[in-house]
């Protein structure tokens, strides 16, 4: 009986060791710390500071005499907040149950696209929507117009297959990525393939890989080879604004190096580094970019926008036509 | 001289011959001796983790999935197990009106060997020591989490390990009485066993700095973007297992398991702790 006793003391004694394990575990959270952790996060990760200029310990002492314990949690907020938003980098969020904090990209240009004057001004009303494409013909047949809204990760072959094969026979081709907000980079790849002439490196990517602001890995080359059933190697412009964001920008970048593609519009958002993600020691979440971008020539400054080849501004006063679109149908006649 | 020399060399070889034959067969003997079982196991794991590369909460998980298969050697002279588990839960964070779930899959592969030390054999108790090695594979989706929404490491242990086993037979029919029931008790094989590993090199594949790695940026996406393998942290497990053996040669054990382990600090630790209440059977393969 001694024996089994003295088993059962072992076993008991071994398993209540976890706690001397772990660290602690904390069930309250102050306000001060919740802060600190979010500043600390974002020093270490982050990966644009040199590139966007901000000096990240001037912006605690700017935001940290804000915060005391036992503030609200809607005064947390926005004190948090405004501290991510001086990195104005849309791909920074703060996330809660009552609110999300975001860098309007929109607000760094004007407006300069509206579905509604392409449809009624330069589409038939039948036009094709294959998967995520719609398109049609426009300037009397001879060139085709692709409307790309968003990267779903629904690019599908056989819609490529049909769209490219479609205007096959045009003089030129536009894509319009305007107020394209990203998405899954995958889709960015499988529609460049159908347009390079030979293999490409686009563009490289760095990741932070330590905690000092300068800390990244070796540049990687980003490659891109032809592929596909169905090809286009004529002209093609893609049409950009501020609202073309992240993998919007990534395929501008990418174009940058392709030499069929012509950029038209507006400068894009930016949005060139892949975000992460976390929680706080309060249970909100979020995110922040934590790779660069660089061109070919190893500049990061495109994420604070990859700028159009031929600028051209949209006139709002007047919707019944697209500059942009028009300057494009020009460009490829 | 020649002769009586050739006839020593001869007994010495011939005798040398029967004792090393004696050996191989006692050992062949037993080995065959030896009970070997084909273990099922399922049960409730109540798992908790924290992965600090992503968040500094613990996430609980009370009502985890547990099922495992096993192989098992066992007398008193040696242990040797080999198997597979799997588990799957989904484990909740719950603070400051914030809730968010993770669901988790985790499964590992473990072997074992230990070997009597006569000298700590008393009575119905001795003990066995000896070495395991055990991989864990873990998976989570944490949407919350964004693009970090994939958790994934593997963790690989090499332990010292010790087991005590008791004997908690009962030998001899009994007759008892209960208020006014009266009832008799047969003769019953039942062993009670602790069992304990402590990691010895503890091993990790884990993420990179930032958790997340940039390959889907490129045309080569990974599954184990920027990983590596570390050697840190530590790993401990214990289990108390009760076996009762029917005379069908089967058996039929509950057992409660705990399995904890830490990385270390690069590039942020990761904790996991998981309690097994289990009901396995065990089926003799020697019958």
């Amino acid at each position: 009986m001694r024996t089994v006793l003295l088993i059962l003391t072992c076993a008991l004694f071994a398993m209540s060791c976890e706690r001397a394990l772990f660290e602690e575990e904390k069930t309250e959270v102050s306000e001060v710390a919740a802060f600190d952790y979010l500043w600390n996060e974002v020093n270490d990760k982050y990966s644009y500071f040199e590139v966007k200029n901000v000096d990240w310990n001037a912006v605690y002492d700017q935001y940290r005499p804000q915060v005391r314990d036992g503030i609200s949690q809607d005064s947390l907020f926005r004190v948090m907040s405004r501290m991510l938003n001086t990195l104005e980098d849309g791909h920074v969020n703060l996330q809660s149950h009552f609110n999300q904090s975001f860098f309007d990209i929109y607000a760094l240009g004007q407006d300069q696209f509206d579905w509604r004057v392409i449809t009624d001004n330069y589409l038939p009303s039948n036009y094709y929507v294959s998967g995520p494409f719609m398109h049609d013909f426009v300037d009397n047949g001879s060139i085709g117009y692709i409307r790309f809204p968003q990267f779903g990760g629904i690019v599908d072959q056989k819609n490529l297959d049909f769209v490219l094969n479609r205007y096959r026979n045009t003089k030129g081709l536009i894509v319009d990525l305007r107020e394209n907000g990203g998405g899954v980079p995958r889709d960015m790849f499988n529609i460049l393939e159908r347009f390079v002439p030979q293999e490409l490196t686009v563009y490289y990517t760095r990741i932070k890989n330590g905690p000092e602001h300068t800390d990244f890995s070796e540049k990687e080359a980003v490659v891109v080879s032809p592929a596909g059933s169905v090809r286009y190697t004529k002209p093609v412009v893609f049409l950009i604004d501020r609202g073309t964001y992240s993998a919007g920008s990534f395929t501008s970048i990418a174009a940058k190096a392709v030499p069929n593609i012509t950029l038209m519009g507006d400068t894009t958002g930016g949005g060139l580094g892949l975000p992460n993600g976390g929680q706080l020691p309060n249970g909100w979440t979020y995110r922040f970019s934590v790779t660069q971008t660089l061109t070919l020539d190893g500049d990061p400054s495109y994420e604070n926008g990859v700028p159009p080849d031929v600028r051209v501004d949209f006139d709002k006063s007047d919707l019944t036509k697209d500059e942009i679109l028009d300057a494009a149908i020009s460009f490829l006649q | 001289m020649k002769i009586n020399y050739l006839v020593t060399l001869m007994l010495i070889t011939t005798s040398s011959s029967v004792w090393a034959w004696g050996v191989d067969s006692t050992h062949k003997a037993l080995r065959k001796q030896r009970a070997s079982y084909v273990k099922v196991t399922m049960g409730l794991a109540p798992t908790n983790f924290r992965d600090f590369s992503t968040s500094p909460l613990v996430y609980r998980s009370p009502l985890t999935f547990h099922a495992a298969l096993g192989y098992e050697r066992e007398d008193s002279l040696r242990y040797t197990f080999i198997g597979a588990d799997f588990n799957r839960g989904i484990a909740f964070n719950s603070i400051n009106n914030e809730t968010a779930t993770s669901t988790f899959y985790r499964s590992s592969i473990s072997f074992s060997r230990l070997y009597a030390i006569p000298a700590l054999a008393i009575d119905k108790f001795h003990v066995k020591v000896g070495g395991s090695a055990n991989i864990t594979g873990n998976y989570r989706l944490n949407a919350s989490l964004g693009n970090n929404s994939n958790g994934q490491e593997i963790i690989g242990t090499l332990f010292a390990s010790a087991q005590g086993v008791m004997d908690i037979s009962r030998t001899k029919e009994k007759n008892k009485k209960f208020l006014f029931i009266k009832y008799h008790l047969n003769p019953i094989k039942r062993q009670l066993d602790y069992h304990l590993n402590i990691g010895v090199l503890n091993t990790n594949y884990r993420n990179g700095f930032v958790y997340i790695g940039q390959s889907d940026l490129t045309t080569d996406p990974e599954t184990f973007d920027g990983y590596k393998w570390r050697v840190n942290g530590f790993r401990m497990n214990t289990s108390l297992r009760y076996t009762k053996y029917f005379s069908s040669g089967n058996a039929l054990q509950f057992s409660y398991a705990w399995d904890a382990y830490f990385t270390g600090d690069e590039p942020e630790k990761f904790e996991m702790a998981q309690h097994v209440l289990g009901v396995s059977i065990l089926f003799n393969t020697r019958k």
